[in-house]
């Protein structure tokens, strides 16, 4: 066993002394005992047997050199060379000593059964023997004593064993729990290194791949086709802005990560009428309803419907074209209402089953957060989002955030004071925003406030 | 005239491609598709000869689209190239084992991207040998996510195996027929009987077939 084997080795010392006492003991002890001077009122000692018979107490006493490894076997030794210095007349009272010993570590290295099982034998044909044998006849003398010596020998060694287990299945458990711990840390990271990674390629490099094609595109129409290179231009102008602007809200979050105080205030509901009025400079008149801004939510909250407004907004730009959007936020019963509608009829019909990455995407956010996001195409033609975000049951664990108060038009305190709160929030709901290793990072990029230049 | 179809979500995206591909004066852009489902639909009733494929897009996305047009029996003669970010794109490997021909960035240069289309539509050489096999021996070579039993192998002949051998190597049916002192049409007849027998609708899945089965392992030839 890897326990024993472990404690053996520095021991090793105490251990050989161990046994030599023992072997003093059983051999010293056997022969003071068998000494015919000593009068036990009426008993019929037998002398000193011939010399060789200290071999019976001998050979088992040095055997215990091998208690680790075969502790049975061991006890068997002990038992008959007991039995034997019994069968000879003798008092085996000292013989005893390698048995009990023998015993303690069958208790400690084996199932306590096997322990059981090896004592009650043993103690049996020792006990046998000497009540036909021994000077003591069958209930007096060792008979009786070796009971409680058995018992208590048997008792320590599981004692011991039974604790020795205990303390390594709790350093074991303990190694596991700290080894989850940091597979969970590193699980983390890697998510949000995935998620990072996921968002430059989704939004940066599919924009510089689109550069590039309309950049070529333009460079073969200009001699033949000036109009159309001048839209290829004009295209490339569209989505070079937004991939700088989305690059920068990225770079913001890594900066973040890095510094921990955050570069940029989490995107308020505010925010969105900056993104209606860069949409509508892109080409799709946007419309707020209602024009004023509602009533403030707590950041995360905030955070979820700036992101699916944003997404529903560049997805409407990229795919629907010149077509009149309309942003809807409403502040009703416990949720926020968002809504983007447009009335373009060249949405591509795919959208509705909701497998893109944009819209896996907000309904994550909205899942997040307990709420619900529906996005399909419309009757009419177009296509719509709705999002309900639950603002109650989304309020970050600490910090005084403004919940839902004071009047629409005022947004005293929209705006969150850290993104940790909010990004926590954002991914889990139920995340401790106070752990400090899940680098509670927001859950998406905070934009910056959209330039809302013409 | 080989009849292309674009299949991306970005309009944008299929505009630019449009101009591109358009310019040749063998080549001719018979539809765009904004995502999957439209691409099957359409390379069917356009009679596609070559499909331009986006892997990510909504609904039925680029992979599972291959899938589809790879499992379509009339749609066998259909070639289809993913259209990716970046070379290293994990799905680019699926794509090929879906039954993609090959694939190219977005950025490739206008003449690389014409000649892709010729070579894909002729169907006699690997599109891109080099990037291909270094792609397929690179993901290959981590071990097979479900190891391909070496033999499925048994039922072509020795000359096939060899001929095999250097399909994966990225040689033309040419530079096949020349190695192994045969005609470039025995080595075509190779190709295409080997392609029956494994299930392979273009010569990108007879390359990923021989390394995943330790025919042809990384980093050698």
């Amino acid at each position: 066993m890897g326990i024993n084997h472990r404690i053996r080795l520095p021991r090793r010392w105490r251990g050989a002394a161990g046994v030599a006492l023992v072997l003093v003991l059983a051999v010293a002890g056997g022969h003071a005992e068998a000494n015919p001077v000593h009068r036990y009122g009426g008993l019929h000692l037998a002398g000193h047997p011939p010399l060789a018979a200290y071999l019976l107490l001998g050979v088992p006493a040095l055997a215990l050199i091998w208690r680790n490894s075969r502790p049975v076997g061991v006890l068997g030794l002990a038992v008959a060379g007991a039995a034997g210095w019994a069968a000879l007349g003798q008092i085996d009272g000292a013989a005893l000593v390698p048995v009990i010993v023998a015993l303690y570590w069958v208790a400690l290295t084996r199932p306590w059964r096997i322990a059981v099982a090896a004592g009650l034998a043993g103690a049996a044909a020792i006990f046998v023997t000497e009540g036909l044998a021994g000077p003591f006849g069958w209930f007096g003398g060792p008979n009786a004593t070796m009971w409680p010596e058995l018992l208590a020998a048997g008792a320590v060694g599981g004692y011991v064993a039974a604790r020795r287990q205990w303390l390594a299945a709790e350093s074991d458990r303990a190694a596991r729990a700290e080894q989850a711990r940091e597979d969970e840390t590193r699980r983390r990271i890697d998510a949000e290194r995935m998620r990072i990674a996921r968002e430059l390629h989704d939004v940066v490099a599919h924009s510089m791949a689109m550069i590039n094609i309309q950049a070529t595109a333009a460079g073969m129409q200009l001699a033949a086709d000036p109009a159309g290179a001048g839209e290829s231009i004009q295209a490339i102008r569209a989505a070079s802005k937004s991939g700088l602007r989305e690059l920068r809200a990225i770079l913001e979050v890594l900066r973040q990560a890095d510094g921990g105080s955050p570069a940029v205030p989490v995107p308020d509901l505010r925010a969105i009428t900056a993104l209606a009025e860069a949409a509508s400079a892109a080409g799709t008149p946007t419309t707020l309803e209602p024009a004023g801004p509602p009533a403030p939510v707590p950041p995360p909250v905030a955070l979820a419907a700036y992101r699916i407004v944003q997404e529903s907004l560049t997805n409407v730009v990229r795919h629907a074209g010149r077509v009149a959007a309309t942003v809807g936020l409403r502040h009703e019963g416990g949720y926020l209402y968002v809504d983007v509608v447009n009335d373009g009829g060249a949405a591509p019909a795919a959208f509705s089953d909701g497998t893109g990455a944009g819209l896996a995407g907000m309904r994550e956010r909205a899942a997040v957060l307990g709420g619900t996001l529906d996005a399909g195409p419309r009757p009419g033609g177009g296509f719509a989002v709705h999002a309900r975000l639950p603002v109650a049951a989304a309020a970050p664990a600490r910090g005084p955030q403004a919940p839902a108060t004071g009047p629409a038009g005022t947004g005293a305190s929209m705006t969150g004071t850290a993104a940790g709160p909010g990004g926590a929030a954002a991914r889990e709901p139920a995340a401790d925003s106070q752990d400090p290793g899940a680098a509670g990072r927001p859950g998406g990029p905070c934009a910056q406030p959209v330039e809302g230049r013409p | 005239m080989i009849r292309v179809l674009l299949a991306d979500d970005q309009a944008l995206v299929r505009a630019g491609l449009r101009v591109v591909a358009g310019s040749a004066p063998d080549i001719q852009i018979v539809g765009e598709a904004a995502d999957g489902a439209a691409a099957v639909d359409l390379a069917r009733s356009l009679r596609a000869e070559v499909v331009l494929m986006d892997i990510r897009m909504p609904g039925t996305d680029g992979l599972e689209a291959t899938r589809q047009i790879a499992a379509d029996p009339e749609l066998s003669g259909v070639r289809v190239i993913i259209l990716t970010t970046f070379e290293q794109d994990e799905y680019v490997f699926e794509a090929l084992r879906a039954g993609a021909s090959g694939f190219l960035v977005k950025d490739t240069e206008p003449e690389d991207l014409v000649s892709a289309i010729r070579v894909v539509a002729r169907g006699d050489a690997l599109l891109s040998p080099s990037v291909t096999r270094t792609l397929i021996s690179s993901i290959a070579g981590r071990g097979p996510a479900q190891p391909v039993d070496a033999s499925v192998l048994s039922v072509l002949t020795d000359r096939e195996r060899e001929v095999l051998a250097r399909v994966a190597a990225g040689m033309s049916n040419d530079e096949i027929a020349a190695t192994l002192y045969m005609s470039p049409l025995t080595a075509k007849t190779h190709v295409n009987r080997m392609m029956a027998k494994l299930g392979a609708r273009d010569r990108a899945q007879l390359v990923v077939i021989a390394y995943e089965t330790g025919l042809v392992r990384p980093g050698l030839s």
